[in-house]
């Protein structure tokens, strides 16, 4: 059984100039000690999803749809369960280790917190669970950190801090909201390989968020891809790479970089920019930059439909790349 | 896996040089003004069990005598002994400095942290409230209050309290807006941490900062500003402050031409209190500052 599951995920901001379709039927689900990846561009709603799931949208944000947690209804749960849900059951890790520590205290008092409300462990215990934790997460000397200040670190090592805080209370799942989009490229990697690591040894189920395909594709057992909103193909990592069904997943696969590719190689970018959202969906919103675009995608939603002799590809397009190429070569040995 | 890359010692990471230390960091200068600022508040608080001559007995000197030894800054017109005078007045004027800021402090820090931090139609209260004091006239202000409700020490420093309050006030809201938007403060709240938590153990240290390098400043503002009120005859009764002594012996050209150092010497102590109070404000700014920019 997943351990989070979630099923046609629906947010809409009132603003003063009209209703905003962030997020529109996104279903997905991660299992236990699995790893999920989110890709998609910004305003895609990947953002917007995940933080429906920690609670953290503001009062006007209307929420459709169900999240299944285990045996938790996220969406409708009772303030006492809420109260030792988040950071407990599930963690997240910010994209920004400059703004996610507080600058005024110390690492140790930081790490030490969490724990202390959740579990009502004792200074000493927390203090030496803290060093496990900056341990775990690979910082040397760690009894020396427990004692210095944010700006003492490097934004690597703060993001390894950030990591620990989100671990403190051995977490399920763990939410990574493009947790290297604010670092050195030479760190990112290091980052990254991190957290796969630590999924492996905790036995902890991941949802990496990221724009870039090429993140998740060694990292995560499945992914989906979203863009204006709405998921656009999902699948297990093997099938999105082998069999790439639709338009938009393929645009992002040619957008990224390969150190095999030839000197002078120029690079794919998708053409026009991601769509108003604040405009009632009626069309498939990546058509006015598809190639494949017909009037069947302008005038309708195509629905998510399954790959045949798949049970985890789906794809929400009328062109599906895979297998209009499939059906072509079936169809010229006929 | 991949470990081989996570576990080798952090190639990013060179271990940091210790920097210097905050004591080091904010200078000989910092610490000459506080060293100076000290001194004053100490003589001010030890005055009556100091052996200084009683600053209304006429006469100790004769008239407008230079300083001498035992007589260090001289004589007034009437003879009084103008160190213990200023040392005497000290009391008052820094007094009403400190409870003028506190005021402002208390009131304008926790409308400024509430306002900035709830946001909403409280903020937009509050905020509104804060650009009509600004727009009132000071003076008029100070001198209706203390008009009105008497020309004690807590009245005088309570209307420059008042006008206070916007300017910490706006500080602390700013600020506010600055840490309440940073991940730090959506991951204690997804830790479970109740708003009164966030505003008091995550968002006041960080405020309190630079409040706390506006605090020496205003404190300055305010010293000069009873002296702005002695010196149009509506600061403390009776009591002595640097703006009635300094108003006192400037009040006759004669005097003034034949004893300068009368009024001399109570100025230069407040020009040097404001000047250490300004600088070491400043100073806390700057290094404290710098720490916001390595982040």
């Amino acid at each position: 059984m997943a351990l989070l599951e979630v099923n046609e995920l629906a947010v809409t901001f009132n603003t003063p100039k009209g209703p905003v379709y962030a997020v529109s039927d996104v279903s997905f689900a991660v299992d236990k000690g699995q790893a999920l990846g989110i890709v998609g561009e910004s305003g895609s709603g990947k953002s917007v999803t995940v933080k429906s799931l920690m609670g953290l949208l503001p009062r006007t944000a209307k929420i459709d749809g169900s999240a299944q947690y285990e045996d938790v209804d996220v969406f409708n749960m009772s303030k006492e369960r809420r109260k030792h849900f988040y950071g407990v059951d599930i963690a997240m890790v910010f994209q920004n280790p400059m703004t996610s520590l507080n600058p005024v205290k110390r690492i140790g008092e930081q790490l030490m917190e969490g724990m202390r409300f959740h579990r009502g462990l004792s200074r000493d215990a927390a203090k030496s669970r803290a060093i496990e934790l900056l341990d775990l997460v690979r910082i040397p000397d760690p009894t020396k950190r427990l004692s210095q200040y944010p700006h003492e670190l490097s934004g690597g090592m703060r993001q390894r801090v950030v990591i620990a805080m989100a671990l403190a209370n051995d977490p399920a799942l763990l939410i990574a909201d493009e947790p290297t989009t604010a670092l050195d490229v030479t760190v990112q990697r290091d980052i990254l390989d991190l957290l796969d690591s630590l999924r492996r040894e905790l036995d902890m189920a991941l949802i990496l968020i990221t724009h870039d395909l090429g993140v998740v594709r060694d990292r995560t057992d499945s992914i989906a891809v979203m863009y204006g909103g709405r998921v656009m193909e999902t699948a297990t990592t093997e099938e999105v790479f082998a069999d790439t069904e639709h338009p938009y997943t393929q645009a992002l696969q040619r957008a990224i970089p390969d150190m095999s590719m030839p000197r002078g190689t120029r690079l794919d970018p998708i053409p026009g920019s991601p769509p108003d959202l604040a405009i009632t969906p009626v069309s498939c919103p990546f058509a006015p930059r598809c190639t494949f675009a017909t009037d069947e995608c302008r005038t309708s939603i195509p629905p998510l439909s399954a790959v045949p002799g798949s049970e985890t590809h789906r794809y929400a397009c009328f062109h599906p790349q895979g297998l209009v190429a499939a059906a072509s070569t079936v169809g010229g040995e006929a | 896996m991949a470990n081989a890359q996570t576990t080798s010692p952090l190639l990013d990471e060179a271990p940091a040089p210790n920097p210097p230390s905050i004591a080091k960091q904010l200078g000989l200068g910092f610490w000459l003004s506080i060293g100076f600022l000290l001194t004053i508040v100490f003589l001010a608080v030890f005055a009556p069990i100091l052996p200084l001559e009683d600053p209304n007995k006429v006469a100790v000197g004769s008239k407008l005598e230079g300083p001498r030894a035992g007589l260090w800054f001289g004589a007034d017109s009437t003879g009084r002994d103008v160190f213990s005078l200023t040392i005497w007045g000290a009391r008052i004027s820094l007094l009403v400095g400190f409870l003028a800021i506190l005021i402002g402090f208390l009131v304008g820090g926790t409308l400024g942290i509430l306002s900035g931090y709830f946001r909403g139609w409280f903020d937009k209260i509050v905020s509104f409230a804060f650009v009509t004091l600004l727009s009132f006239p000071a003076l008029i202000l100070a001198i209706l209050i203390t008009t009105l409700l008497g020309r004690t020490v807590f009245w005088i420093s309570f209307s420059l309290g008042i006008l206070a309050i916007a300017p910490v006030g706006r500080l602390a809201r700013a600020q506010t807006l600055v840490f309440a938007e940073r991940d730090f403060v959506t991951a204690a709240r997804i830790l479970g941490a109740k708003d009164s938590r966030i505003i008091v153990k995550e968002l006041l240290p960080n405020v309190v900062i630079p409040m706390s390098a506006l605090a020496l400043l205003g404190m300055g503002i305010a010293i000069v500003a009873e002296g702005t009120l002695a010196f149009l005859g509506i600061s403390v009764n009776g009591g002595l402050s640097w703006g009635k002594q300094i108003l006192e012996a400037g009040s006759s050209v004669r005097n003034l031409q034949d004893g300068p150092h009368a009024a001399l010497f109570p100025i230069g102590v407040v020009f040097l209190t404001v000047l250490c109070l300004n600088y070491a404000g400043d100073r806390i700014r700057e290094v404290f500052d710098a720490k916001e920019l390595a982040l």
